[in-house]
């Protein structure tokens, strides 16, 4: 068992946890939950846990600095009630994060904390689509998340 | 057996070229669960991220060579789905040239993580977005995964 080890884990309805192993030691620290954070929070466990080679080939389990970069982006990146991202392993530890709507496509990829390489194609107009490199301002990624959520929220006001 | 590879100064395989390697041969990529994302429209896809070379110095993308998995005497759909992995994709090595990219070949030894492959090739490049929009829209086949579409495949591609 190794006992440095950091998880998260839900704790009820209204917090999530970030539960830090040290030796016998355990540091918890609590956050607001959001729709998609449980489901998210979920996978990263489980993309943490993959075993050497899980590709194929020498796949690496996906890395705790690259989820947890991930995870706190999306926290600034994505409303509450925002769409949950689909969650990709790399073979290297890294991550993809995707949205993929009828008309839009956006995909980041953590390649490590402050290493985001972000991409979007919106329409048939531009099939290369834009691709920005990113590392500490989310600003306009932001902003394309807004932007595929325009659709849900008009329905929803509709309604 | 396949002529060895180039190898750097510390023993590492260096980008290359392989002779062996010809243009009408088939690299195979196999392709995890995990790698299988649902777009817009609803259907299942392979994800952008498949495609991708490993970290570290001289880092490709692995890839199987099927060329050398029949003269190995092995079945090339059974090697590339031992023990679990549940489907496959593959390229011609000339269209893979073509998009500037090097396919060489590098065996791998068994270690206690991870078993032995002596078909093991990489595929070298910058694996820039434009490079990989054309895998993923030239990706064929070669052990289909059931309700996975691939994005507008050409059928007359794989066979160079």
């Amino acid at each position: 068992m190794n006992a440095n080890r950091q998880e998260w884990t839900s704790t009820g309805s209204d917090t999530h946890t970030r539960v830090i192993h040290i030796g016998f030691h355990r540091a918890i620290v609590s956050r607001p939950t959001r729709d998609w954070h449980k489901e998210v929070t979920a996978t990263l466990n489980e993309l943490a846990a993959l075993p050497r080679g899980w590709d194929g080939y020498n796949g690496r389990p996906v890395r705790f600095d690259c989820a947890y970069f991930a995870l706190s982006m999306l926290e600034a990146i994505c409303p509450a009630d925002g769409p949950a991202p689909q969650i990709v392993p790399g073979s290297n530890g890294d991550l993809q994060l995707e949205w993929h709507m009828p008309n839009e496509d956006i995909e980041l990829h953590v390649r490590g904390p402050n290493k985001v390489t972000a991409w979007r194609v919106a329409g048939a107009t531009d099939p290369d689509g834009e691709e920005l490199q990113l590392t500490n301002d989310f600003t306009q990624v932001a902003a394309w998340i807004r932007a595929i959520m325009e659709p849900a929220v008009a329905d929803a006001a509709a309604a | 057996m396949p002529t060895p590879p180039p190898l750097d100064a510390a023993g590492a395989v260096v980008p290359h070229d392989h002779d062996e390697i010809e243009a009408g041969d088939r690299v195979i990529r196999r392709i995890s669960d995990r790698q299988i994302v649902t777009d817009g429209a609803g259907a299942r896809r392979i994800s952008s991220l498949a495609y991708q070379a490993s970290g570290g110095a001289n880092g490709g993308m692995s890839v199987d060579i099927e060329k050398f998995i029949v003269e190995g005497g092995d079945e090339p759909e059974q090697w590339v789905t031992t023990p679990r992995w549940i489907g496959s994709v593959c390229f011609s090595a000339g269209f893979l040239r073509g998009l500037q990219f090097q396919i060489g070949y590098h065996p791998i030894e068994e270690t206690s993580e991870r078993p032995a492959n002596p078909y093991h090739g990489e595929v070298w490049g910058t694996f820039s977005r434009a490079q990989k929009i054309a895998l993923q829209q030239n990706a064929n086949w070669f052990v289909p995964i059931p309700d996975v579409e691939l994005d507008q495949p050409l059928a007359d591609q794989a066979t160079g």
